[in-house]
């Protein structure tokens, strides 16, 4: 297809086109709410709670624990369980299930705990 | 005179990153908004709505991975990269336009009327740039309305830089046969 105009190019340091182009690349875009509307869609701030704070609910946890063996009348089970347990031997496999069992709920509360922060 | 501004984009991406100081992130969105909303509206060929939903998206993920940004090139550059990639990333869900052919230009009526009479310069500059292809369009948004370099053109749009130069010669001579009216006006204004 001929070109309806002559060649830019023969007028040397001159492209009309750029100058259009250039002209055109000037043209503002108001902001009109645009920064406000980016601004409320950031994400929450990441709030940082110091360490002990991280420790705090496993450490009542224990405190509490201690407290009802020590206390709560019928608490004696848990004592006796807890000694049958060290009494008993470590390769049978009701030990083996026993503390499997834990093992594995203990890791599933940890993994839920750790997601969840 | 206009005052220069009183925090450099380094200054005010530091106090994002360190202190998440979300002025100073509303700061650099200002500055910035114009020409990232202007070049995606050319890339979506005018779609105003769209062209606004991934220069949101863009700020979003500028915000996001601002830690990542190295200083190695400008503030800029690097949001200009994001917004095409975001551009990109769009039309490919939209399964709109995958490759750069010429079977992908639009059906734009080349009825060889006077444009200059027909309708405004921006309208015909809009409707000439419809016709070029995607990779055609990229590399005219990042040079004129992003006003980089063709180095820099390349990196944003991951191409080599011959490539971007032929481009760039391509779309104009595309361009100016539908844009021969203004010409006469151009030179003599």
């Amino acid at each position: 297809m001929n070109s309806p105009f002559p060649d830019s190019s023969a007028q040397p340091g001159v492209d009309w086109l750029d100058q259009v182009l250039r002209e055109d690349a000037r043209t503002h875009v108001d902001d009109a709410g645009f920064t406000d509307a980016i601004i409320c869609r950031l994400p929450a701030r990441k709030t940082t709670s110091p360490k002990w704070n991280r420790w705090l609910p496993a450490i009542m946890g224990a405190a509490a624990t201690l407290v009802a063996v020590g206390i709560l009348p019928g608490s004696d089970v848990f004592l006796d369980g807890a000694a049958d347990l060290i009494a008993a031997d470590i390769s049978s496999p009701r030990v083996v299930a026993m503390v499997g069992t834990l093992v594995v709920f203990l890791s599933v509360a940890l993994a839920v705990a750790s997601a969840e922060r | 005179m206009v005052d220069a501004p009183p925090f450099s984009d380094a200054d005010l991406i530091t106090r994002v990153v360190l202190h998440d100081d979300r002025n100073a992130f509303a700061e650099l969105v200002r500055r910035h908004q114009s020409t990232v909303r202007a070049s995606l509206r050319k890339l979506t060929r005018g779609d105003e709505g769209l062209a606004d939903d991934l220069a949101q998206e863009t700020f979003l993920l500028a915000y996001r991975n601002l830690a990542k940004f190295r200083f190695d090139a400008r503030f800029s550059t690097w949001l200009y990269r994001i917004a095409y990639n975001t551009f990109i990333s769009d039309t490919r869900k939209m399964k709109e336009v995958l490759h750069d052919t010429d079977e992908n230009q639009v059906d734009i009526p080349d009825d060889h009327a006077p444009l200059a009479e027909s309708a405004n310069l921006r309208l015909d500059l809009d409707r000439a740039m419809a016709c070029l292809n995607e990779a055609e369009r990229a590399v005219i948004v990042q040079c004129y309305y992003n006003d980089l370099s063709h180095d820099e053109a390349a990196q944003v749009l991951g191409m080599p830089l011959g490539t971007v130069k032929t481009h760039v010669l391509k779309a104009k001579e595309k361009m100016k046969p539908r844009m021969a009216a203004w010409q006469k006006e151009v030179l003599t204004a």
